[in-house]
């Protein structure tokens, strides 16, 4: 297995690229299994559990992760803050890349990938929520796509194509907000149909709201999180304009989050109220929705205030990554551990490796194709011939 | 469908589906909308992102 | 068999009359959805029912299901519970040492065929369709294979193929709609050595179920399963022990599953037709605050050199008037000096004059 780089030069025997390897060529084992012997060869999924972590993860919360780009966009070209302009592109990139490997890895999922069309070419369930997901997932990765496309056409120097590209920005920006509006929402409205199955402390009325507000906070943190990733390895590739805002980027988002996260926690702990959940608040589960609770959103809301008062970056950055862990609880609570809560625990679904192994590998798709991008195309610094237009 | 509506849910079959198109209707027009209300405007507050997707100013 | 097979033709005849007579459509949003009138449906009666599995055998056989490994003569598969699974769409299991029963209890279960099924409202290609005649039937030539419909229905009733890998179909009891349509029992009915199983108009079965609470007084405990669980259900149970004793969720609330997602669903005009129009104003608002912003510094810019020029010119001009105050004062300077010069010449000139006059009186 050669090393996944897709450089010319000869590839390295660098520890990313070894274990990057490694997990290809395993994830691609997998996938032949998968699609030659079906599912019940590559995974602990039963009539009881039908969703695992392909959805669990990949769906929900690679979602959840992927929303920088409607949050950074909708920043800088909507509410006019551009002092974060410089993060827009890479927030852009993840989203997109997130996207396309959420998309992926539902062929992985369903029964019958080949027919993940049917709902807008054949017949159209318009009264499932999974259907407004399918359509708003399917359009927004369109509309990533082409707002990504910019920094492919620099790179390939069409500059009459990306002119009109970039002409369309506010256009797909807004586009890109209603969408992710909407499917956001709508993963956890998936769950509405379902209120026997889920535990109380987690259905709520509101879910669909708890959900959206819990992507701002995502796609906040995760840009934070990214940046210091960024930072950490390709610092060599990012200009002026990147290094002088991404402090400012660090310090606006903390403070937007810690917001947030504060609207995010009350309508939480409301929500408890109008389901009058809180009884169950003394139970096993109760402990661990506490735990979500007060560990996974009030914590990081109060961390972030903190750094931002103290304009303490690296409070700011730690606390991206705990919040962006948040978001994965929470998203796997919903989906796999207050899901089916009535279940004797022989009946529970724990994901077999080959399941876990293809999370890694779409995982590890995703990196070694931002690895690609950022060291070719001008994400993290602006292109020279472009500045000006 | 021939039959008439007794079902709660093919009632919201038949609203779901005719909503999903008049709302592509409204996602398509009001770029065109916004165009035409503003395309007289000295100030380009024009959704054609000219002045929004600049990048250094 | 308490309903004899002219009686059911008959039924189908008058479902296929009233279908063709037609009902008006019914109005407005608001209206109550009364559901099939003429759908059929089946009551299990707990009290009847002896464990013998020959419905699981029925229904393998008229369903074409692939055989069990174990005999359906063979009971103690009833041991454990099962549940429905894509090659059983009908499972009976075995209660025992229930409280308040003499003995072992059997349920069977398969799809309920649910007034409003939760998993047509789930699924993204329609693939259930509530027919006329009651029964939930499933359409593999659309089903994508997501898997929601498991998700969505209380009854944990669909299954999945999941060890097929190219087509892989979700597995359920059809309420055996080919057999209806033809004028046949479902085959589990018709096989029900016990008569625990009675096919009917679902409206009837309400009736008999009632009468059945009053001419046993005791035996039964007054709550028809599925008459209103998830908004009401084909298929009814009746029982002398509660219903949660035979594994059978009471909590499950008499809302229809196309209620619960009704508000999200609602939510998507919303924000399609308003967030644009939000989003745009606050986008014009910035622009216009950036280009205000934008003119206030620039006209402050020109104010300043305005300034700046007046202030200039103000100084130039004092500069100018003085400079001129001090050429008028060097002129008229020059001028009486000139003056003086010429009066002094003239008068050195006289003098001079007078001088020589003198010298010349002076020799005689
Ligand atoms: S019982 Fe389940 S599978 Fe059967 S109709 Fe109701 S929701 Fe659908
Ligand atoms: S698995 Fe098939 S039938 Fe079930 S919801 Fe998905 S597409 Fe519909
Ligand atoms: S109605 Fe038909 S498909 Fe359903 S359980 Fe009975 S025999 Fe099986």
């Amino acid at each position: 297995m050669p090393a996944p780089k897709f450089t010319l030069q000869k590839p390295a025997l660098t520890p990313f690229n070894v274990v990057a390897g490694i997990i290809l060529a395993v994830g691609l084992y997998v996938t032949v299994i998968r699609f030659t012997q079906g599912l019940a060869a590559t995974t602990n999924l039963s009539d009881y559990n039908p969703w695992g972590i392909w959805i669990g993860f990949d769906l929900l919360v690679g979602v959840a992760l992927a929303a920088g780009g409607y949050v950074t966009s909708a920043a800088c070209y909507i509410f006019g803050l551009k002092r974060f302009h410089s993060a827009v592109r890479p927030a852009i990139l993840t989203g997109f890349l997130g996207y396309a490997l959420v998309v992926l890895a539902l062929h992985y999922d369903v029964g019958r990938p080949w027919r993940l069309p049917y709902p807008f070419i054949v017949q159209s369930g318009t009264t499932s929520l999974l259907f407004e997901v399918a359509a708003c997932v399917a359009l927004y990765l369109t509309v990533l796509f082409i707002e990504f496309s910019p920094a492919a056409l620099e790179w390939l120097g069409l500059k009459r194509a990306r002119r009109i590209v970039v002409r369309l920005t506010l256009v797909l920006t807004i586009f890109g907000v209603v969408l992710s509006t909407l499917h956001q929402s709508s993963l956890g409205a998936l769950f509405l149909i379902a209120p026997s199955k889920l535990h109380p402390l987690w259905y709520s009325p509101y879910i669909a709201l708890f959900f959206f507000v819990s992507s701002v906070v995502a796609g906040l943190s995760m840009v934070i999180f990214e940046s210091t990733l960024a930072h950490r390895y390709f610092h060599d590739k990012m200009d002026d304009e990147h290094l002088r805002q991404a402090d400012g980027v660090a310090l606006g988002f903390g403070k937007a989050a810690a917001w947030v996260l504060a609207g995010y926690f009350v309508m939480k702990v409301i929500g408890i109220a109008q389901t009058d959940a809180w009884s169950y608040l003394a139970t096993g589960y109760g402990a661990w929705f506490l735990v979500e609770l007060l560990g996974f959103i009030l914590l990081p809301c109060y961390a972030f205030a903190i750094g931002v008062r103290d304009k303490n970056l690296k409070v700011i950055r730690w606390t991206a990554a705990w919040s962006v862990l948040g978001i994965v609880v929470n998203r796997f609570n919903v989906g796999l551990i207050a899901f089916n809560y009535h279940l004797p625990s022989s009946e529970r679904y724990f994901p077999h490796w080959m399941e876990i192994a293809i999370s890694l590998f779409v995982v590890t798709i995703g990196v070694v194709a931002y690895k690609f991008i950022v060291t070719h195309m001008p994400i993290l610094y602006s292109h020279p011939d472009y500045d000006a237009h | 469908m021939d039959n008439p509506i007794v079902t709660l849910h093919d009632f919201m079959l038949r609203t779901e589906s005719i909503t999903y198109i008049l709302v592509v209707a409204v996602l398509v027009s009001f770029p065109f909308f916004w165009r035409f209300l503003t395309d007289r405007d000295e100030d380009s507050t024009r959704p054609d992102g000219e002045h929004s997707s600049g990048k250094h100013h | 068999m308490s309903i004899s097979r002219r009686k059911f033709l008959g039924w189908l005849g008058a479902a296929g009359a009233g279908a063709a007579v037609g009902r008006p459509a019914q109005a407005a949003g608001t209206a109550r959805f009364p559901g099939h009138p003429e759908a059929f449906g089946v009551l299990f009666d707990v009290t009847r029912c002896i464990g013998c599995r020959k419905c699981e055998e029925a229904c393998q056989k008229v369903n074409g299901l692939p055989a069990p490994e174990r005999p359906f003569s063979d009971l103690t598969v009833m041991d454990r519970k099962r549940r429905t699974d894509s090659r059983n769409y009908t499972v009976v299991n075995r209660y025992d040492h229930v409280p308040g029963a003499r003995g072992p209890l059997y349920r069977k279960l398969q799809c309920n065929h649910c007034l409003e099924p939760a998993c047509a409202s789930a699924c993204f290609v329609a693939a259930f369709h509530k027919n006329s005649n009651g029964s939930v039937t499933y359409d593999e030539s659309v089903c994508v294979g997501c898997r929601y419909c498991m998700i969505a229905c209380p009854f944990e009733i669909p299954t999945y193929e999941y060890d097929k890998a190219f087509t892989p179909r979700v597995m359920k009891c059809t309420f055996c709609h080919p057999r209806l349509v033809e004028g046949l029992l479902p085959g589990c009915v018709e096989i029900c050595p016990a008569e625990a199983l009675t096919f009917g108009r679902r409206r009837d079965l309400l009736r008999i179920a009632r009468e059945r609470f009053e001419k046993f007084p005791g035996r039964y405990r007054d709550h028809i399963y599925g008459e209103t669980e998830m908004g009401g259900t084909a298929w009814l149970t009746i029982s002398g022990v509660p219903f949660r004793e035979l594994g059978m969720r009471e909590d499950l609330g008499t809302v229809a599953a196309p209620e619960l997602t009704k508000g999200a669903l609602s939510v998507v005009p919303i924000v399609a037709g308003l967030w644009p129009v939000l989003l745009t104003g606050i986008y014009a608002i910035s622009q216009r605050r950036d280009k205000i912003a934008r003119e206030e510094s620039s006209a402050a810019v020109a104010a300043a050199v305005a300034q700046a020029q007046a202030e200039a010119k103000a100084k130039l001009a004092e500069a100018m008037a003085k400079a001129e105050k001090e050429k008028r004062a060097a002129v008229e300077k020059e001028v009486k000096k000139a003056l003086e010069d010429a009066a002094k010449a003239k008068a050195q000139e006289g003098a001079a004059a007078a001088a020589a006059a003198e010298a010349e009186k002076k020799p005689s």
